[in-house]
């Protein structure tokens, strides 16, 4: 086993990150607000409106899932 | 002279493939290097095995056919594919501890640790492979076209099917779950960079480039790229708003209970190694996803390309750009198929072990090691027997239960995280979300009309809850459960052993 004190470390962070996720996944799940993004003007540096704001929450959901774990290996927590 | 390069392709793959499995055997003939590989790998083995596995090769056959049909609909895939990889952090660090701590290598298993009921592993174990049996049909009939087609019809059919059924059964009898991991560590890696390259340059090659794409697209009718796409597509039925969160809220609930993926938990060195593949998957999930499901919405720009069934249409598009690009698409489809289907036939290989021979006989740990073998046998090749058959009723069945997997979720992570559970708890709501997803799977199409498009899975996911809940505070907690929930922080996070890397 790691000889690596653990330190308690605020849990803030983790719930910013929550949180965040969270409100990106409303924008997918939920239908009045999904139906902002589901739409296929204006282009966005060439893709429709809803295949860029696609791509965007995906790549915002996956870059703070990387973050997650960055942070908890840095504190030595995992 | 097209042939030729088309075979010397798949041959070139079959032998790197062939050659790094075959050079590492396993270090010792027991059952946990067999089934868990010695719990042993490092996070790029682990990123490369869940990449390799969660992407099938049916994927440019059955969501090549929903891009085509439907349009932009199919990216629900990138969506409940993260959704998962964030289930997977969550359950990952307390289930491999336990894992570690007490030789767990199933969710059955898992299952009896938690709640004292070794008729729960039985049945968990039973179930699941019930439930994910058909996936190894579906894999090895693309594996059949894939040869098919690689060989412009020269392999027919059935003997394609046979010839990738012998590789994989092979590997999986030679080294089991190290061989399996292994080979997902190549294929990962081809997923990667042929797939991302393939679909990039294709997109360039044929429509000037992913903008061009989606200008064709919007241009032939724009209701391709807005969700649930063209009423034609679903054939006039079009589902209601909460079809697409339904589907992601299945997939990623869904995606680690299905026995193959979280045998992947198991492998891992240490949860340290089994959480790093985070560093990764996630940015290749979104990256690999979106550059090939938008190629499928951009081939419905090319309408002629369907043929007689339009889940061949992105094969058929891609084929018009001469021999490599028709040995490439192939190579990925085995590859896929390769990858889900050694990992499924291993996983249920060991599930039938481990939860439904082990907890009632006194076999030793070699004894079971060669009885997975020959069940890998048995269930390798009856799929394949299966595959030649016109479908038996009895798969069409069973493929309707296909929500049924997400039914085992409540027992777990509330198993995790919420001491009150016992096996009354479990049983029960396991056993009503299993009865309401089958109700609806029978009597509704893929989602209920009258719940706005929902799938009926979902509906029996929150009864599934709601039993596991009040079962649990009307019933006494699982004695010893205490000790487990300290083990599930508190258990050495890593072996402590020298790792594959």
């Amino acid at each position: 086993m790691s000889d690596k004190v653990v330190k308690k470390k605020g849990k803030a962070v983790y719930w910013v990150i929550g949180v965040l996720v969270a409100i990106a996944y409303l924008f997918v799940l939920v239908p009045p607000l999904f139906s902002l993004v589901n739409r296929v003007e204006p282009f966005v540096l060439g893709f429709p409106f809803s295949a860029f704001m696609i791509f965007a929450l995906g790549l915002f959901i996956a870059v703070m899932l990387v973050l997650l774990y960055g942070i908890q290996n840095r504190r030595g927590e995992l | 002279m097209n042939l030729a390069i088309t075979l010397s392709m798949i041959a070139i793959y079959v032998a790197g493939l062939i050659y790094l499995v075959y050079r590492n055997p396993l270090p010792k003939q027991d059952f946990e290097e067999f089934a868990v590989g010695g719990r042993s790998f490092g996070w790029a083995f682990i990123t490369m095995t869940i990449i390799g596995t969660w992407y099938a090769g049916s994927m440019y056959v059955g969501w090549a056919q929903m891009g085509v049909e439907q349009g932009i609909v199919v990216t629900y895939v990138m969506f409940y594919t993260l959704g998962g990889l964030y289930v997977l952090y969550v359950i990952a660090g307390p289930l491999w501890k336990l894992g570690k701590k007490y030789g767990i290598k199933t969710m059955g298993h898992y299952f009896e640790l938690r709640y004292k009921s070794r008729s729960l592993r039985t049945f968990t174990g039973f179930v699941s492979l019930l439930i994910e049996f058909p996936w190894v049909v579906t894999e090895l009939l693309a594996a059949g076209y894939a040869m098919q087609a690689i060989s412009y019809g020269k392999i027919p059919f059935n003997l394609g099917m046979t010839i990738i059924a012998v590789i994989f059964i092979a590997y999986i009898v030679f080294a089991g779950m190290r061989a399996v991991i292994i080979a997902d560590f190549y294929q990962g890696w081809m997923y990667i960079i042929g797939g991302v390259a393939m679909f990039l340059a294709a997109g360039y090659a044929i429509f000037g480039g992913y903008r061009g794409m989606f200008m064709e697209v919007r241009n032939l009718n724009a209701e391709f790229l807005t969700v649930p796409g063209p009423s034609a597509g679903w054939g006039g039925d079009v589902p209601g708003a909460l079809f697409w969160p339904s589907l992601i809220l299945m997939g990623a609930i869904g995606a680690y209970m299905w026995p193959s993926l979280i045998a992947r938990i198991f492998a891992a060195s240490s949860t340290k190694e089994l959480k790093a593949s985070s560093r990764f998957t996630p940015l290749v999930a979104v990256a690999f996803t979106l550059v090939i499901t938008f190629f499928f919405v951009g081939t419905a720009a090319r309408p002629e390309f369907k043929g007689e069934d339009s889940a061949y249409a992105v094969v058929n598009l891609l084929s018009t750009l001469g021999p490599v690009a028709v040995a490439v698409i192939c190579i990925l489809i085995l590859n896929g198929s390769l990858s889900m289907m050694d990992s499924m036939v291993s996983t249920w290989s060991i599930v039938f072990v481990n939860d439904c021979v082990a907890p009632y006989s006194k076999v030793t740990s070699k004894g079971l090691t060669n009885i997975s073998r020959i069940s890998a046998l048995v269930i390798g090749f009856g799929g394949l027997i299966i595959s030649m058959q016109e479908l038996p009723t009895i798969i069409q069945l069973v493929i309707r239960m296909y929500q049924g997997i997400v039914q085992f979720f409540p027992a777990v992570i509330l198993g995790i995280f919420w001491k009150r559970g016992n096996k009354w708890s479990a049983w029960s709501a396991t056993l009503v979300g299993l009865i309401i997803t089958g109700i609806f799977s029978f009597t509704q199409p893929d989602f209920v009309p009258a719940l706005h498009g929902m799938q009926g899975g979902l509906v029996a996911l929150a009864a599934n809850f709601l039993v596991y809940v009040v079962v649990a505070l009307v019933t006494k907690p699982v004695p010893g459960v205490e000790q487990l929930f300290v083990d599930a922080k508190t258990a050495d996070s890593d072996l402590g052993q020298e790792l594959i890397r």
